[in-house]
């Protein structure tokens, strides 16, 4: 919990920071988030190779492990589906494709402005950053409330990078290898899920 | 994303290598948590300075927010149905094993 107020804080002082401090050229490029998450992952993936239990998990998993990111994806165009119910102005099927991004804001967000305008596209936005944010926030409340596959779930597409290393620390490295193969197998599924449910 | 998996294969494999040195792995936790309130951080920035969510998060963030929790409630069900049915037993057995 201490760590998510930190992570909070953090973020905080960024958007106001982002909003109201002249910064320095260096801390604006969109370069930087990726030059520190290249950090973060290398760093992750030491932390990975070192841990004797991490391949503990797909060692007898086989074929079986696709039912965690197929379960994923299910659940997240069920529940987006569901929760239209409550929004006048959103179809069913334009929440589907929201909820299809699972997370992977960048490339969804482009697709569904690209076929749907930019009112959508800027929700897609919108609620795909709030997904990954809120797992790296709400991690440790997750896995003491629904156990360790929580935070990958909620995590989506994210689990292979940014929210890698908190589920890490979270949910136990033993975790760690099914989130980055869950991650890696949602990755590849966000265009093809959000082009389907669109056309 | 080719990147960002060599980056993590490159790490795993020292990792691996460095793996019966345990202090440096109490170091490497700590450096991993001081970058993550980094990358929080720069991400906070880069949400300050996009015009586009800062000028509409107060119109469209409350449709953006139930989506999410309904994406993100469905996903956490369903991965935990799918935990128990198929894989929790085997893995605690496994697990328990080991240590």
């Amino acid at each position: 919990m201490k760590g998510s107020l930190t992570i909070l804080c953090c973020f905080i002082v960024g958007v106001v920071s982002g909003l109201f401090v002249d910064l320095p050229a260096f801390a604006t490029k969109s370069d930087l988030t990726l030059w520190v998450l290249y950090a973060l992952i290398f760093f992750v993936g030491i932390g990975i190779g070192g841990d004797a239990t991490t391949f503990s998990v797909l060692k007898k998993s086989n074929i079986r492990i696709f039912l965690i990111p197929a379960a994923i994806i299910g659940g997240s165009l069920a529940g987006s589906a569901i929760a239209s119910l409550l929004l006048h102005d959103i179809s069913i099927r334009d929440a589907m494709a929201i909820g299809s991004g699972l997370g992977y804001y960048s490339l969804s967000s482009i697709y569904i402005t690209e076929m749907r305008g930019e009112v959508l596209g800027t929700i897609a936005l919108l609620s795909n950053i709030m997904r990954e944010i809120f797992t790296l926030l709400a991690a440790p409340l997750l896995v003491a409330w629904f156990g360790g596959t929580a935070p990958i779930a909620s995590a989506g597409a994210t689990a292979m990078d940014t929210t890698l290393p908190i589920i890490t620390i979270n949910s136990g490295k033993e975790f760690a290898i099914l989130a980055l193969f869950s991650g890696v197998v949602l990755t590849i599924a966000v265009p093809i899920l959000v082009t389907f449910i669109l056309s | 994303m080719i990147e960002i998996l060599v980056i993590m294969v490159t790490g795993i494999i020292i990792g691996y290598l460095l793996r019966q040195k345990r202090a440096v792995f109490a170091v490497i936790d700590r450096i991993v948590m001081a970058v993550i309130f980094l990358l929080l951080f720069v991400l906070g920035i880069s949400v300050g300075l996009n015009e586009t969510v800062v000028s509409t998060i107060h119109i469209i963030g409350i449709q953006a927010m139930v989506l999410t929790l309904g994406a993100v409630a469905g996903s956490i069900t369903c991965c935990w149905l799918v935990w128990r049915l198929f894989f929790a037993q085997q893995f605690d057995t496994e697990v328990t094993d080991e240590r």
